[in-house]
């Protein structure tokens, strides 16, 4: 290989190349750096959630005469305390603050109990009493896509249908030489960021509610903030407290209208830290997908159609799911030029925990499918998995599945071809033999 | 998750509280297994007779010829670091090494990881196999010895009952050319729980060929770890080529009662178990074959 | 029963009323407001709340108050007590071995406890010593990266 004389390695960039040390850094380093749940301002009350830990039912009454009278409890709410819209959602209001008419998820909050210490709080959250009468829970795609089924929100289960188009299908079969056809399942993941969920709310004495959060969108925090609690948006302030770790699940709301809810009732600071377990059981997780897809390719190892189906399971709220399931069928292709394309992307919703932005967005479901299909297409064809791929990789000129054109930072067989002198430089070779 | 707390500076008064509590109290040793328990609320206690200040409880001994000894309450590290413990019984090292973190077996102790009787006790396969036992006080404040094979009586359940007390566990020296082995299966490297375990210690005859002498461990695939007898069975007399021990695998998987759970299948245990057992025979036996080389020099 | 505790913390001692119940994290980070030890699972899986007890590391989250008594405690605060970060602490920042931060003082504890016992570990050792701490930015590789240039600057120093 010959020498690397890129600007990355001879230094002719300001930034690029050099090593950056982060300005936070040695003051996390040093452990200096409060967190949210690190936070304790005078005053301050501690706040516990009663999840629903039911996937669906309609809720008849909540009890918490009992709970109230505590000792240390400071206030003890439901969705009839909330005095704005209760809703939420980065895509459509779907979401509840405190569930009211129905339990939609295991992980829907029921009620906010806030107290002078956490074990008054999880005290008085025991002695909660729910009565909730049990619904059909809809827990699978099949489920979902059932029109028999109960509608979990108005509007049935199915809350978007798009589709990718390209080409002529029927063609593309009729010149296949191979082709493969599988059904892919991906796995409902937990981001597990370090810092499990926290939020620290006052009311400051102009009026204004301040939200200290580790948060990924403090702004769009503040616009589904605002309407929840009939608050103007000038009376919302949310202030970006260190976070622990986000990978996407903190672009939703997470503890920001429990803990401002509560102050506004209590005036009082209010600060909530989840634990791990609610952190699992509660907020968006990343996208269980169902793929069903099939691709051809010809002999002389030229991709000539995908014909796919994908469900997403979105759970109990959108979040952000429309954009991550459609993406998902945007990239179905993968980094290829097909020519002949069908792929229609169902968002559905389900009882199950709320799914939404997690790193790849979409992409990474995808990708399960369709290097599942180019390996076992390359396999067909007796030809090396990497050659197949260089072959069919997007170069400039050739347009994406939704027709957008590569000219610039189309570096797929740039990678791909330094993967191979790589290989061929340290005489390394595939697992399974092709050829 | 409020109880009251003791800490005992004797047996006696240990067995003392215990027997008080009515059954209401539990032993503390490390703690790493209780307290989550506690905090998830899968058990109540009214209170915890912390067993740490001993003096009887704490540390180990090896003297050559004459096996281990080690004090229920002794931190899994301190032994995973013995230099004397690994060179002997390498079984033992190898599963202390994969317990929870590093610096979570600087508060687990060998004793609890028994006491807390879950089928999938790193250290309890390789125990079985080099043929533990394990001294107990009664409630009756009798002292026992109990093979750490009969110990278990199922998931979490051990011959303790309530009031009883782990005192500690003794491991007898192995007889000359004898070679142990320990591996278990988990999908991720570390801080994770086994899905299967085994344990085998080998003696091999003085020639360094046949096999003189075995016990296989089997953890995670029963009610209780095991022993495979129909496999040790299998290996006596034979010399250990690829076959023999793959035969002892089969017959291995055949005698285990896996169960279906969140973390595998009855039927992918039972493969595990084919795989693992091959390999701790295998490496069990080429200790015994380096230990004869040396022992006879 | 609320009872008092006095704890040997950095040296000092400090008295601090607790029930027994109560972890050491806990009182450290709430009793003490010593918050540099991290709350991430609470069940010793993460080893965000690493700190030193008699020199060795340990989860303090599953270290019951009392279980502490009589015993040197040491925390992430210390390790800068006399305002120069440690080599451990300043290599995580050069190396790009600090993300989110979260998991950053554990795995600082899990760095220095071996580097005070073993003060030219290999990578395997230091990924070992490492392997109960959790980190879901860096993938690892920089942190280790990091412990090595600390065990390169004590070494150097010492010598």
């Amino acid at each position: 290989m010959s020498e690397d004389t890129s600007p990355e390695t001879t230094g002719a960039y300001h930034w690029i190349g050099k090593n950056v040390t982060k300005p936070d850094a040695l003051e996390k380093a040093l452990g200096a750096t409060e967190y949210v749940g690190d936070m304790v301002v005078p005053g301050m009350l501690h706040a516990k959630i009663l999840w629903a830990g039911a996937p669906h039912g309609v809720i008849r009454n909540i009890d918490t005469k009992d709970a109230a009278r505590v000792p240390g409890v400071a206030a003890v709410l439901t969705a009839s305390d909330v005095p704005g819209t209760n809703r939420y959602g980065l895509a459509v209001p779907d979401q509840r603050a405190l569930a009211d008419d129905k339990v939609r998820s295991a992980g829907d909050a029921l009620a906010l109990v806030a107290a002078e210490d956490e074990e008054a709080a999880e005290e008085a959250v025991a002695k909660i009493k729910v009565d909730l009468e049990p619904l059909r829970p809809i827990l699978t795609y099949e489920d979902a896509l059932d029109p028999m089924a109960p509608a979990i929100h108005e509007g049935g289960n199915v809350f978007q249908h798009t589709t990718v188009r390209k080409g002529d299908l029927e063609k593309g079969i009729e010149e296949s030489d191979v082709i493969v056809e599988n059904a892919y399942h991906t796995h409902r993941m937990d981001h597990v960021p370090m810092e499990p969920e926290a939020g620290l709310a006052y009311v400051d004495p102009s009026g204004v509610l301040n939200i200290l959060v580790g948060t990924q969108y403090p702004y769009r925090d503040r616009r589904q903030i605002a309407p929840a609690l009939d608050l103007a948006m000038n009376k919302v302030r949310v202030i970006q407290a260190p976070i622990g770790g986000g990978f996407g699940r903190k672009d939703d709301i997470t503890a920001e209208i429990h803990v401002g809810l509560l102050a506004l009732k209590t005036r009082r600071p209010v600060r909530l830290v989840y634990t791990r377990e609610e952190s699992l059981i509660a907020n968006t997780k990343r996208h269980p997908m169902a793929m069903n897809f099939r691709t051809g390719a010809r002999k002389d190892g030229l991709l000539t159609f995908l014909d796919g189906d994908i469900y997403g399971d979105t759970g109990a709220g959108v979040s952000l799911g429309a954009y991550v399931i459609k993406k998902a069928g945007i990239h179905a292709t993968g980094p290829y030029d097909v020519p002949n394309i069908r792929v229609d992307t169902y968002t559905l919703y389900t009882n199950n925990l709320v799914s939404g932005a997690m790193r790849g967005f979409g992409v990474m479901q995808a990708a399960v499918a369709h290097e599942s299909q180019m390996d076992q297409l390359a396999h067909r064809l007796g030809m090396s998995p990497l050659e197949f791929r260089i072959k069919n990789c997007l170069k400039p000129g050739l347009a994406s599945s939704t027709g957008q054109l590569m000219n610039e930072g189309c570096g797929i067989e740039a990678t791909l071809q330094r993967i191979k002198d790589y290989m061929s430089a340290h005489d390394l070779r595939f697992n399974r033999p092709h050829a | 998750m409020r109880f009251d707390y003791f800490e005992p500076a004797t047996l006696e008064e240990a067995g003392e509280l215990l027997r008080e509590g009515k059954g209401a109290r539990k032993p503390l040793a490390g703690g790493t297994d209780i307290v989550i328990q506690l905090r998830r609320r899968v058990v109540r206690t009214q209170g915890l007779v912390n067993l740490k200040r001993i003096p009887e409880l704490w540390g180990w001994a090896r003297e050559p010829g004459e096996g281990l000894r080690l004090g229920a309450c002794t931190p899994m590290r301190d032994l995973e670091t013995a230099a004397a413990v690994g060179e002997r019984f390498p079984s033992i090292t190898e599963a202390l090494r994969v317990v929870g973190s590093l610096q979570l077996r600087n508060i687990a102790s060998v004793g609890g990881n028994l006491c807390n009787a879950s089928p999938s006790a790193d250290t309890a396969p390789p125990l079985v196999a080099l043929g533990a036992t394990a001294s107990v006080r009664t409630p009756e404040s009798r002292l026992e010895t109990v093979p750490v094979e009969n110990f278990f009586e199922g998931p979490g359940a051990s011959v303790l009952g309530t009031g009883g007390l782990l005192l500690a566990v003794e491991v007898p020296e192995p007889a000359p050319c004898t070679g142990d082995a320990f591996e278990r299966f988990t999908p991720r490297s570390a801080m994770d729980i086994a899905i299967a375990s085994a344990a085998a210690a080998v003696t091999l005859d003085a020639a360094g060929e046949r096999v003189a002498a075995a016990r296989i461990a089997l953890g995670a695939v029963a009610p209780t770890p095991v022993r495979a007898l129909r496999a040790e069975e299998f290996v006596l007399e034979k010399e250990l080529t690829p076959d023999v021990v793959a035969r002892a695998g089969r017959a291995a998987m055949d005698e285990c009662q896996p169960i279906d759970d969140i973390r595998g299948s009855a039927a992918y245990r039972r493969e595990l178990v084919g795989i693992l057992v091959r390999r701790v025979l295998r490496q069990a036996m080429e200790r015994a074959r380096a230990r004869s080389e040396t022992e006879t020099v | 029963m609320r009872q008092r505790y006095a704890l040997r913390v950095n040296g000092e001692t400090r008295e601090t009323e607790a029930e027994p119940h109560e972890s050491l994290l806990d009182v450290l980070r709430e009793n003490l407001r010593l918050t540099g030890s991290k709350k991430g699972c609470n069940e010793a899986e993460c080893g965000s709340c690493t700190v030193l007890l008699n020199g060795r590391p340990v989860v303090s989250c599953l270290v019951l108050v009392p279980d502490a008594v009589g015993r040197d405690i040491v925390t992430i605060e210390a390790l800068a007590g006399d305002g120069t970060p440690h080599p451990v602490q300043r290599q995580m920042v050069e190396q790009g071995g600090v993300q989110c931060g979260y998991c950053t003082p554990g795995m600082i504890m899990s760095a220095y406890a071996l580097l005070q016992e073993n003060p030219h570990p290999t990578d395997e050792e230091i990924r070992f010593a490492i392997s109960g701490n959790i980190c879901r930015c860096t993938g690892y590789g920089k942190i280790v990266k990091a412990v090595r240039a600390a065990a390169e600057e004590v070494g150097r120093a010492a010598s």
